[in-house]
C-alpha cells in the first residue's frame, strides 16, 4: 500500500511546486555508499564500499531512462579455508526512473534490470555461486531524493537500491550511494 | 580506440582475479587406525586444471625452446600465480603439534621426498620437503590457519625445477632463495656417499623464461594428535589456461584438459655403507 502511495504522492507533487530551475535532458550521476548483503548471504560477505555510474536521459520531466554500472568490494566470510579474501560485485544494466520535484528537492524510484559478475569463486563453498557460472541476471529497484543546487546543470543526491540475484542463490543486497549529477 | 582499451582493462583486471580450488575434503591423521597403530600421516595431491595447449601457444613455445636450446614446459613460471590456504583443527583435549610439508610435481618430474635417499647414513636427516615442515603447536580441540604464499610456491616451483632438471641438491635448493633467479645451471647427478665425488655443471644454463611452474600440489599432514586439515588452492590465472571449471573440470570437462605425466624424481641411491 506504501509503495503506490508513495508512487501517486511523487507524481502528483511533480509540477505542482515552482521549481528551482533545473536543466533536463542528458545526464550523467557519479556516486559512492555502501553496499551490504541481506540475511542469506550476508553470513558470508562483509559489508563493503561501492562506487556507481549512471547515464542517461530525461524523456519527460517525470521520466527518464539510462544505463547503469555499479562495483562494490566486499570481504568473504566463508568457513575457512580461505580466509581474510576479497571479492568484487560488478552489475549493468538498464534503469528506468519516475519522479517530481518540488522546488529544489526532487523524490523519485528507480529500477531496472541487467547482469552481474562475482569477481571471484570464493562463495562457490557455500553455495552462493557454482564453478563456471560467472553471469547472473540482476534485478534493482529503490528510491532517492536530490538536491538541486543553484546552476541548473548540477544535483547532489542521495539514493538507496535493493538488488535480487536470482541465480546466485537468490542473493540479496541493499546499496546507498550518495551521489553527484550533470545535467546537459 | 578507447573502448579497446577499456575492454582490454577489464578482461587484464578479470585474468587477475583468484579463482578457489578446494582440496580433499578433511585430511585427517593422529588417530589410531583401528589395528592397534597410529596414522601418522596425511596426504593429498590437486592437480590444477590446466587447459589443452593450443596450435598458437604449441608454436610459440617451440620457437622459444629452439631460441634458448633448452626444453621449454606449457606452464611456466609466472603463468599463473598459487598460494595455498589451509586450517587445521585439533580433535583431542590435550595440546598437539602439528607439521604440514608441501611437495608437487612440474609437468616433467614429480618430487617425494619419501622416496628420495640422499645418504645411507642412518643417523642423516631426512631429504626436505620443498617448503613447510615447521612445528606448529594448536591448542586443545583449536584451529589453526595458514597459508603458503605465492612467492612460496614459486620458490617451490624452481627448487623443484632446480632438483629434478638441475640435479641441485635438495637440501641445496630448499636452503637457498631462488624465487627471483635468472637461471640454474644444471650438474652432473648427485652421488651421495661418494665423498670424492663433485657435481660437474653440464650443459647451458636453464635460463628463468624456462622454469617449469608447479602444476600439481602435493600436501603431507602429520600431527601428533587426531587432527583434521581443509585447503584451498588459490591460483591467479594471468595467462588464461586455467580452465573455468576448476574443481570440476576434470569431471566435466576432460577432454578440455591437459594430462601431464611427470616422471617420479629418484637419483641414484647411495651405496650401502660397509659394515665395519
Amino acid at each position: 500500500m506504501k509503495g503506490p502511495l508513495a508512487l501517486t504522492l511523487v507524481v502528483a507533487l511533480g509540477g505542482v511546486a515552482e521549481a528551482r530551475p533545473a536543466s533536463s535532458g542528458w545526464y550523467a550521476e557519479a556516486g559512492f555508499g555502501a553496499t551490504l548483503f541481506l540475511p542469506g548471504t550476508a553470513e558470508y560477505a562483509k559489508p563493503g564500499p561501492n562506487v556507481e555510474l549512471r547515464l542517461g536521459r530525461d524523456l519527460f520531466s517525470w521520466f527518464s531512462l539510462g544505463i547503469v554500472v555499479a562495483a562494490s568490494s566486499h570481504e568473504a566470510t566463508p568457513p575457512p579455508p580461505p580466509e581474510d579474501e576479497w571479492f568484487q560485485l560488478y552489475r549493468g544494466g538498464a534503469d528506468a526512473r519516475i519522479g517530481g520535484r518540488i522546488d529544489r528537492l526532487a523524490l523519485f524510484l528507480e529500477g531496472g534490470a541487467g547482469v552481474a559478475l562475482f569477481s571471484s569463486n570464493v562463495l562457490d563453498k557455500v553455495g552462493v555461486t557454482e564453478p563456471g557460472d560467472t553471469f547472473a541476471l540482476a534485478f534493482h529497484a529503490g528510491a532517492g531524493f536530490e538536491y538541486q543546487l543553484e546552476n541548473r546543470h548540477y544535483a547532489i543526491g542521495l539514493a538507496g537500491d535493493a538488488v535480487l540475484i536470482p541465480q546466485f542463490d537468490a542473493a540479496r543486497a541493499v546499496g546507498t550511494r550518495l551521489y553527484l549529477r550533470y545535467t546537459y | 580506440m578507447k573502448k579497446l582499451s577499456l575492454f582490454a582493462l577489464v578482461v587484464a583486471a578479470c585474468t587477475n582475479d583468484p579463482a578457489y580450488i578446494p582440496g580433499d575434503m578433511g585430511l585427517e591423521a593422529g588417530m589410531a587406525d583401528g589395528m592397534g597403530e597410529m596414522v601418522a600421516e596425511a596426504r593429498s595431491s590437486l592437480s590444477l586444471p590446466i587447459e589443452t595447449e593450443t596450435m598458437e601457444d604449441a608454436a610459440a613455445r617451440a620457437e622459444l625452446a629452439a631460441q634458448l636450446g633448452v626444453d621449454v614446459p606449457y606452464v611456466r613460471i609466472g603463468d599463473i600465480e598459487v598460494s595455498i590456504e589451509w586450517t587445521a583443527k585439533n580433535l583431542d583435549p590435550t595440546e598437539g603439534i602439528f607439521e604440514l610439508q608441501l611437495n608437487g610435481a612440474n609437468e616433467f618430474f614429480e618430487y617425494d621426498p619419501s622416496v628420495i635417499v640422499l645418504s645411507s647414513d642412518d643417523e642423516a636427516p631426512e631429504t626436505p620437503g620443498l617448503d613447510g615442515d615447521i612445528p606448529i603447536r594448536i591448542p586443545p580441540n583449536g584451529t589453526m590457519s595458514g597459508i603458503f604464499r605465492e612467492d612460496q610456491v614459486r620458490e617451490a616451483s624452481i627448487d623443484l625445477d632446480a632438483i629434478t632438471r638441475g640435479n641441485v641438491n635438495p637440501f641445496n635448493a630448499n636452503l637457498s632463495i631462488n624465487k627471483n633467479a635468472e637461471s640454474f645451471q644444471p650438474m652432473t647427478p648427485p652421488m651421495p656417499d661418494d665423498e670424492d665425488y663433485v657435481q660437474m655443471p653440464i650443459g647451458d644454463p636453464i635460463p628463468r623464461a624456462a622454469f617449469a611452474q608447479m602444476i600439481r600440489i602435493d600436501l603431507v599432514f602429520k600431527p601428533s594428535t587426531h587432527m583434521i586439515l581443509e585447503y584451498v588452492v588459490r591460483v591467479r590465472d594471468l595467462r588464461g589456461i586455467v580452465h573455468e571449471l576448476l574443481g570440476d573440470a576434470m569431471a566435466e570437462a576432460p577432454g578440455e584438459l591437459t594430462v601431464f605425466e611427470p616422471m617420479e624424481y629418484a637419483p641414484m641411491p647411495p651405496m650401502p655403507m660397509p659394515m665395519p
